[in-house]
């Protein structure tokens, strides 16, 4: 290379370097946001990113990623600076990015519509991010087999119901509150859940598949294989539509899932983040994301259609009566349960 | 020695310093993401004295000998086939063999999910020749696994047999024929011993992949059969135990590792009988 190209190269490189940096040509900046994919992604796109571009000008790029404990795996491996800016996750990612020190703090002055949410719910974000929807976990059950919707969680243990169960493993949420559930129909609970382990190797010998995705119980509702499982409100609302099963939420009363939204403590554009949750948290949002992913709002006092509230939990009394499971119990005991799991199960 | 210094620099940056790396890994304390502790052999103790993780360790050994002996069965049938047969179908066959190599793992590996499902087309054979009276819940099996395994890597164990059989000489099985001893006499006492080394090496090339597969436990174990691969994925993932992570990866190198050693002194034995 000569001399005299040098300077040009050099220019070639800072004009590539100033590309790739997070201002965007309308001086808004980029937020990359990680997620979930499918039709998550989808909704996400319409409901959320387009119309906060719209209004903030601050582009969004929204990377598909894997599971919630995933994206907080990749936040820990790269010590809080994983590349993304805002992670979509649970409230036990949350508590684990508090622990280990690696989510930024979400305060009221940095998001101000955070005082709209109910305290229940704000207890579960230990000061490192939002909570943007509350999921609860539904029966699903396949319409013909059920003139009326199931009413309890013992029906997956009905001899009639139990050769078309779906027993999700552990290392997805669902499937701990699953356990929870069965092992409170026998006096058990977060802090004695043999009971629950009891129930899954009783089940096990029957039950159709072990899946850990909700994914992957798609295929057996399409086939109509899948008598009566747990799932989520938000995925169950979307299948409820398009195959012939619907979802109930038993007597005995259900557990959350809260979705959480939290920052990285190295994210390169923390201010566009802190908007971002805070747009995501305004009444108007809330309101068309939960009416688009068949999901409770982090806010309550807003106006849904009555078939809608009926189904989720729309309401402050709603909310006090869901069950919210002791993130720090959960994490503690995971690797355990997941043991337990694993020897019910084989 | 000009030669030897980036293969040295080579093996140093790839091999030699991640094994370090992990080996220390599984010797640190942690709490959180932060290294706090002095050196401990916690992570081991913990492990070894898990029953579930012993009961994982004795299966994933289990289901790779059983895939390295296997592929290593299966390979010598095909390259036996392929070198000495004069059959016009010997290229057809290489390239079925061969085919699984120009598709991913994953690929792979679901294809074998749609094909062993309950209403899947193993399932329907079975049914439909009436060999079972309702489907066999395959997904979810360790059959499954050691299916998806020796699928992937068969090509492996055929290509180390090929390379012993086109060693041999055929003059050397003829004079056996000729001299009156069957094909299977022929085999066992004149081709066998000459091709150990090359199966020995086959089963130590399946076998030590087999070891860290991940991709086909994942998929066709269904969450029902875990191997210590899996388990590497849960500890780093979702309960964010990475000393034991480490712990666990330095227990799938070191019985690789054994294991291989003692295959090497086996394959130089067998070589040196055959000579």
């Amino acid at each position: 290379m000569t001399r005299s190209s040098c300077p040009g190269v050099v220019v070639g490189v800072l004009v590539l370097l100033a590309g790739c940096t997070s201002t965007s040509a309308d001086g808004g900046g980029v937020l990359v946001v990680e997620g979930y994919g499918a039709e998550y992604q989808q909704l996400f796109e319409d409901t959320i990113a387009e119309p906060f571009t719209a209004a903030t000008g601050i582009e969004i790029r929204y990377a598909a990623g894997g599971s919630a404990s995933e994206q907080y795996a990749a936040v820990r491996a790269s010590a809080g600076d994983p590349g993304f800016d805002v992670a979509v996750m649970t409230s036990l990612e949350l508590y684990q990015g508090s622990r280990d020190g690696l989510l930024a703090e979400v305060t009221e002055e940095q998001v101000p519509n955070l005082r709209n949410v109910p305290g229940k719910l704000r207890d579960n974000t230990y000061g490192v991010g939002a909570i943007q929807d509350v999921q609860q976990v539904v029966l699903m059950y396949r319409k013909d087999l059920f003139p009326q919707p199931p009413t309890s969680w013992d029906v997956m243990w009905e001899p009639r119901y139990r050769g078309g169960t779906l027993i999700f493993n552990p290392g997805n949420i669902m499937g701990v509150y699953a356990m929870l559930s069965a092992a409170e129909l026998d006096g058990g609970g977060i802090d004695n859940t043999a009971p629950g382990f009891a129930r899954i190797a009783d089940l096990a010998r029957y039950a159709l598949a072990t899946p850990q995705a909700s994914a992957e119980a798609v295929p057996f509702m399409t086939k109509k294989t899948a008598t009566v499982f747990p799932y989520l409100d938000g995925r169950a609302a979307i299948y409820a539509r398009t195959t012939d099963y619907d979802y109930a939420v038993p007597k005995e009363g259900t557990y959350a899932s809260l979705g959480s939204l939290g920052i990285p403590v190295g994210a390169a554009n923390k201010d566009a983040a802190y908007r971002f949750i805070d747009y995501w948290l305004s009444p108007e949002v809330q309101r068309k994301w939960a009416l688009a992913y068949h999901v409770g709002p982090a806010v309550t006092g807003l106006e849904f259609p009555p078939d809608f509230s009926s189904r989720h939990i729309t309401t402050a009394e709603q909310l006090e009566k869901t069950k919210i499971a002791d993130a720090a119990t959960v994490v503690e005991n995971r690797t355990s349960w997941g043991e337990q799991w694993a020897e019910a199960v084989r | 020695m000009r030669l030897a210094l980036p293969a040295t620099v080579w093996v140093l940056a790839v091999f030699a310093i991640p094994t370090a790396l992990l080996l220390a890994s599984s010797v640190l304390t942690y709490d959180g993401a932060d290294v706090t502790g002095p050196l401990t052999t916690a992570n081991y103790r913990d492990l070894f004295g898990n029953g579930y993780f012993r009961t994982v360790l004795w299966d994933t050994v289990w289901m790779s000998v059983t895939v390295g002996a296997v592929c290593t069965a299966a390979g010598l049938l095909v390259a036996h086939f392929v070198v000495r047969s004069g059959s016009r179908w010997r290229t057809a066959v290489l390239l079925v063999v061969v085919s699984p190599l120009v598709s991913s793992v994953v690929v792979r590996t679901y294809g074998w999910l749609v094909l062993l499902q309950d209403d899947g087309l193993v399932n329907t054979i079975l049914v439909e020749t009436g060999l079972t009276g309702s489907a066999v819940p395959l997904i979810g099996s360790e059959f499954a696994v050691v299916l998806g395994l020796v699928h992937v890597l068969l090509p492996f164990a055929v290509f180390t047999a090929m390379s012993s059989l086109q060693g041999v000489d055929p003059v050397l099985e003829r004079a056996s024929r000729d001299l009156g001893a069957g094909p299977v006499t022929t085999f066992r006492r004149i081709t066998l011993p000459l091709i150990l080394p090359g199966l020995i090496a086959g089963f130590m090339l399946t076998f030590a992949i087999s070891l860290g597969a991940y991709a086909a436990a994942a998929v066709l174990g269904g969450g029902r059969v875990q191997t210590l691969a899996t388990l590497v994925r849960d500890r780093m993932v979702v309960s964010l135990e990475w000393g034991q992570a480490a712990a666990i990866s330095v227990v799938i190198l070191a019985v690789g590792t054994v294991t291989v050693s003692l295959l090497l002194f086996a394959g130089r034995r067998a070589r040196k009988g055959a000579s």
